[in-house]
């Protein structure tokens, strides 16, 4: 058992070596703006309603990232950062707040095909865990917007500007926003 | 925030233009290689269809057998038969499907609209086309623009459009006279974007103007003086001036600064904008537009609120003749204020398959940040038929 584990493990090796010697390997730092929306929950003693809250800010983005002629792949680290809007629709509980800061950690992997030398289309799958506090000011009430993880798909497109700078935008859904719209642009700088 | 990125983007990308100014990606830089107007839009030269049908549409319907020249030969009006030189007529018809909030049960609504019903007559008076006069007659079947400025909002109409004497005083300067688009930014052929009908240069605000304008490989630049559109009663009408100019930094990758100043007898309108256009792979292009705005009213004292707005469009060219579009909108009403920031993102497809011919698929996404309240995001799903006859 454990010869067929080292054997297993050896080939993985060789595998993955190849594969990487295959790609070439580059390192981009990202900076972007992200937009995006979440169901809200408001609840005063027992009762709960629902209303809408709206996320902008900016993202730095770390991302190790592999590719041949025709394919490539990444991985990235994030860190997110903004402010956050929500309430004033509920019927019967009075809650909203302006200018709300967040923040995130983030961890994704992209998979792309080369469309053509200086265009990039590919899915990104994050993964990421959000920091919210909305401030309320009675202590009957609580608030809560989203999810704390969430887990999402992205369309990503790429324009190759230059040598050494990206144009990426991308569109998908995330679980925390329950249905709505995440959007990124940004410009990425290859290091 | 976005402004930033907007600003950055255009000055790495930076290390007038027009009716599919996307084309940059493809070399062409000046609108005048395609259009009888220097700043783009209405009827397509000679060339300009050639180039269509050769070089931007698809050749799927054509057999492996028929050349290049062939095909350009069928672009003309008359297919394969030439006009007489003094005489280039045309006819633009866009037709428009959108469904708001598909999939809803409640807010759901489509609509098909006749958008663009023009037919162009140009005339010439010699050959080498140094005097042209170039005439756009349309037929609107929603006539809002001129809703109060004419009074002609109860009945679907016919106007002339656009109609100009247009001069090629030398090799480098070219002189118009008469009603046409103020030259300003880049002219998307969306007119429905913040950088278009967003400040006053919507689809029918075509304006009577004289307009010189020089252009040299790697810059030109337009004066324009204008005094307002034709139909509009007189108070209405819009009356200063605008410049805009480009420069290419480097082949297939131009900057230009835009401005405008006019007012009528209600309202005074101040515009400022900068914008690149950079052309990438073959057929491939990154342009932005940041602008700022102010509505002055007359009536009053106060200083107005500066307004900005900020457009990116990306084409990627897929293959001869099918494309992705999308397209990045931006604006605030007041930039010091917490006034709503709008924005949209549109994701879609840009097809040609034969010539003369384009198609449009897009789904646009609304997301509006708002201090005082959230709100949901807004669909809508567009399907756009053209023909460029």
């Amino acid at each position: 058992m454990c010869s067929f584990i080292f054997l297993l493990s050896e080939f993985s090796y060789a595998q993955v070596s190849r594969i990487a010697a295959k790609f070439r390997e580059i390192d981009i730092l990202s900076f972007k703006q992200i937009s995006w929306t979440e169901k809200m929950l408001i609840q005063d003693n027992l009762t709960v309603e629902e209303d809408i809250a709206n996320f902008t800010g900016q993202q730095i983005e770390f991302e190790k990232s592999f590719s041949d002629q025709k394919w490539g792949w990444g991985l990235a680290a994030s860190l997110g950062f903004g402010k956050a809007s929500g309430g004033g629709n509920a019927a019967n509980i009075i809650f909203q707040k302006g200018n709300t800061r967040w923040s995130s950690l983030g961890l994704s992997a992209q998979i792309y095909s080369k469309i053509s030398p200086r265009f990039y289309v590919g899915l990104r799958m994050p993964v990421r865990y959000k920091n919210i506090g909305w401030p309320v000011s009675d202590s009957s009430l609580s608030v809560s917007s989203g999810k704390t993880i969430s887990a999402g798909v992205l369309f990503e497109s790429t324009f190759r500007l230059n040598a050494e700078f990206d144009f990426t935008q991308a569109i998908g859904f995330y679980s925390a926003s329950e249905g709505s719209t995440l959007w990124q642009i940004g410009l990425g700088y290859r290091l | 925030m976005i402004r930033i990125i907007f600003s950055i983007l255009f000055f790495i990308a930076g290390k007038s233009a027009r009716a599919y100014p996307d084309f940059i990606g493809y070399g062409y830089t000046s609108c005048l290689t395609c259009h009888y107007s220097g700043h783009g839009g209405g009827a397509l030269n000679d060339y300009g269809r050639a180039l269509f049908a050769t070089e931007i549409a698809s050749r799927s319907l054509y057999s492996a057998k028929t050349d290049e020249e062939e095909i350009a030969r069928q672009s003309q009006f008359l297919v394969q038969t030439e006009l007489p030189w003094w005489i280039r007529p045309g006819i633009k018809y866009r037709g428009l499907w959108f469904q708001n909030s598909p999939g809803s049960r409640t807010d759901s609504i489509q609509k098909f609209l006749n958008m663009q019903n023009d037919i162009n007559v140009n005339f010439f008076l010699d050959k080498e086309q140094k005097f042209s006069f170039i005439s756009t007659a349309t037929y609107t079947t929603y006539p809002i623009r001129f809703a109060t400025s004419t009074g002609k909002n109860s009945a679907p109409f016919w106007f002339a459009k656009e109609f100009y004497f247009r001069y090629q005083i030398s090799r480098n300067f070219w002189l118009y006279a008469g009603q046409l688009d103020k030259p300003f930014g880049i002219r998307h052929i969306d007119h429905t974007l913040v950088s278009r009908s967003g400040i006053g240069l919507g689809q029918f605000d075509q304006s009577q103007s004289l307009i010189l304008h020089a252009t040299y490989n790697e810059w030109d630049v337009a004066f324009s003086g204008f005094m307002g559109n034709s139909l509009e009663e007189n108070r209405f009408k819009q009356k200063g001036f605008s410049i805009t100019g480009e420069y290419e930094l480097r082949e297939k990758n131009r900057i230009g600064l835009s401005i405008l100043k006019s007012k009528n007898d209600i309202v005074g309108w101040t515009r400022l904008a900068t914008h690149s256009r950079v052309g990438l792979s073959k057929g491939s292009a990154i342009l932005t537009e940041l602008g700022f705005f102010e509505n002055q009213s007359l009536t009053a004292s106060s200083k107005p609120p500066t307004g900005v707005y900020a457009v990116v469009q990306t084409l990627a060219h897929i293959q001869r003749g099918y494309n992705l579009l999308t397209t990045l909108q931006y604006s605030k009403a007041d930039i010091d204020k917490p006034v709503t920031e709008k924005t949209s993102f549109t994701v879609g497809a840009l097809m040609f398959p034969m010539q003369r011919t384009e198609f449009r698929l897009s789904a646009i996404n609304g997301q509006n940040y708002d201090e005082s309240t959230g709100s949901k995001d807004s669909w809508q799903l567009q399907s756009q038929l053209h023909f460029s006859w």
